[in-house]
């Protein structure tokens, strides 16, 4: 259970790190989308029952995916970019 | 428990509903109607889950074959019964506000509804938290709806990015309960199998409870992982905001007690509760007293809120008192009706000062004089205003009073503290509601002369929610009554969990 819940936590880490950092929406759904999967690893690392949860973990995460991604394109519409910082979104 | 079909009906109703509010809208200018729709999917709802409040709690269902994902308990139907009671009315409000092409937005509404019922009735972590996502996503799209402003785009992509992350710290906290405890979700039979691996690792419980209040924290909108809402509430429609602020927030903080609840009594969640709390009362009121734009300071005073009712939970986890959690649960339901009441008054007077003048900024001081022309709103947002600052005859006085005594009570010199410190934020909150009501009935200017009443399909929810803050806050008992069960239950869990 070490290696998997380690590999789990550093993929948290890696992308939470990615969420901060970026300034491209894009490059924050590549980080949002590599925390997620941290989740899948602990669930799937755990015990075999766990399959049913994977697949419709799986499932939410593409409906998170399809929902950034029309942000993005309304982001795109109104701003001409998708950098977060020029659109003031992130600041506070 | 007794298991019987009709434990899925709330949910159930809600869901097909999304489909069939979605097939009416779909068709060519019929968004009126699928408000209606919408309205009266509520309604089925909200009678289904009175029904289940009449027979014997907990009951339990099986949906798609897997025993137990859904049981009605007394908590389960008081969310179940806020939200179906408060989607009707943002329902019917919204067939005024609403232009045509909308067709998206009545589905959205019944689908966030639909999530915070399930939140009150998932049997276990993992259904809790599918419904949670119902409710998120829901609201991804609810918030930034009137995606031709600038600002609302940059509102809802803030909102979008800090509540994805929230859900997924969540989820990461929710699958490391699962590798503890071997597999097991379900809320009844967690509190012991965390219990017995409590002994070898410690520390990835601990990791769980702070994950999963960051995590449901970011929606509750607890400081310091508010940043989103005042931008949110300001720019999304105003019957949503009434709906995010009344039903979704609240229904954040009833996923974290419900998960905190089965952890054992060595993590000292309530007492993270109560520090989460303290500043979230505190932060928001000091912010909400710079404000001057009317829908901003009321997204602002939702803060403190969020806090008062995250100081009740907290103080019922840490102490395991009945009134900690009647407090909390009382001030849940006063919440939603001085909310929703208050955003939608204010969503009434806006829509009539943007008809008379677009470019109207909708600040304090270009209210002078609505009080006199839009009676209802203005008589209703006096009451919700009122009620929220703490004013003793109506609903937003009781949660607080029990509250106060119950952390008096149950801490000694430290909880006396702090129940000063929950009063002195209510004479804080009178700070900026006060000079609300004197700007609504200072001496108008000539151009608000031609300023219509209150729309009716507004008024009518209007007057509703105003009549029941009155009558809950001069009737204690009747809301007192509702919110009883769901607290003696939830205090019986715990001291179930501490044996």
């Amino acid at each position: 259970m070490t290696v998997p819940l380690g590999a789990a936590l550093a993929m948290l880490a890696v992308g939470f790190v990615g969420v901060l950092a970026g300034r491209n929406l894009l490059k924050t759904l590549v980080g949002i989308e590599l925390t997620s999967k941290a989740a899948l690893v602990i669930f799937a690392a755990t015990d075999a029952a766990s399959q049913g949860i994977v697949v419709l973990l799986i499932l939410v995460d593409a409906i998170v995916v399809a929902v950034v991604m029309a942000m993005a394109v309304a982001v795109y519409r109104q701003y001409d970019t998708l950098d977060l910082d020029a659109m003031g979104a992130m600041s506070w | 428990m007794t298991a019987s079909p009709l434990a899925v009906g709330p949910l159930g109703v809600l869901l097909v509903g999304v489909l069939l509010t979605y097939v009416v809208a779909a068709a060519p200018d019929q968004e009126t109607v699928a408000g209606w729709v919408a309205s009266l999917v509520c309604v089925v709802a909200f009678a289904t889950t009175a029904v289940l409040a009449t027979g014997s709690l907990p009951r339990t269902a099986s949906v798609l074959g897997s025993e137990g994902a859904v049981v009605v308990t007394h908590l389960g139907v008081l969310v179940a019964g806020i939200a179906t009671f408060v989607g009707a009315l943002v329902c019917v409000a919204s067939v005024r506000f609403l232009d045509a092409g909308q067709e998206t937005y009545y589905p959205l509404v019944v689908a966030l509804v639909a999530g915070v019922v399930g939140i009150g009735f998932a049997a276990d972590m993992f259904t809790l938290y599918l419904s949670f996502e119902l409710l998120a996503v829901a609201s991804y799209a609810l918030v930034p709806f009137r995606l031709g402003r600038e600002r609302a785009v940059a509102a809802g992509t803030r909102y979008l990015i800090m509540n994805v992350v929230g859900s997924v710290l969540a989820i990461v906290g929710i699958s490391l309960v699962y590798a503890q405890s071997g597999g097991v979700l379900a809320f009844d039979a967690l509190g012991p199998a965390l219990v017995a691996a409590e002994g070898q690792l410690v520390d990835p419980l601990a990791v769980a409870v702070l994950l999963l209040v960051v995590g449901f924290g970011v929606k509750a909108a607890i400081v310091p992982l508010h940043a989103w809402l005042p931008d949110a509430y300001t720019e999304a429609p105003a019957a949503v905001s009434a709906l995010l602020a009344g039903v979704a927030t609240p229904a954040a903080l009833v996923a974290i007690v419900k998960c905190l609840a089965v952890f054992p009594g060595s993590i000292p969640s309530g007492l993270l509760l109560v520090g989460f709390g303290v500043v979230t009362m505190t932060v928001g009121n000091l912010l909400a007293l710079r404000q001057r734009e009317l829908k901003r300071l009321l997204a602002y005073s939702s803060i403190p809120h969020i806090g008062y009712i995250v100081v009740g939970l907290g103080v019922g986890l840490y102490g395991g008192g009945v009134l900690a959690f009647d407090g909390a649960f009382f001030h849940i339901l006063a919440n939603a009706l001085m909310k929703g009441g208050a955003f939608l008054a204010v969503g009434a007077i806006l829509y009539r000062l943007r008809r008379a003048d677009p470019d109207n900024p909708g600040t304090m001081d270009s209210l002078a004089g609505v009080g006199y022309r839009m009676p209802i709103a203005a008589g209703a947002l006096v009451v919700g205003v009122l009620a929220l600052a703490g004013v003793p005859p109506l609903a937003g006085f009781w949660g607080k009073l029990f509250i106060v005594v119950a952390s008096a009570e149950v801490a000694g010199t430290a909880g006396i503290v702090l129940a000063l410190v929950v009063v002195a934020n209510s004479f804080l909150s009178l700070g900026y509601y006060l000079p609300l009501l004197r700007s609504l009935f200072a001496s108008g200017d000539e151009s608000l002369a031609t300023l219509g009443p209150s729309p009716r399909a507004i008024a009518v929810p209007l007057v509703a929610v105003t009549t029941l803050t009155i009558v809950v806050g001069l009737v204690p008992m009747s809301g007192f009554e509702i919110v009883h069960p769901a607290a003696e239950a939830m205090a019986d869990a715990l001291t179930g969990v501490g044996s």
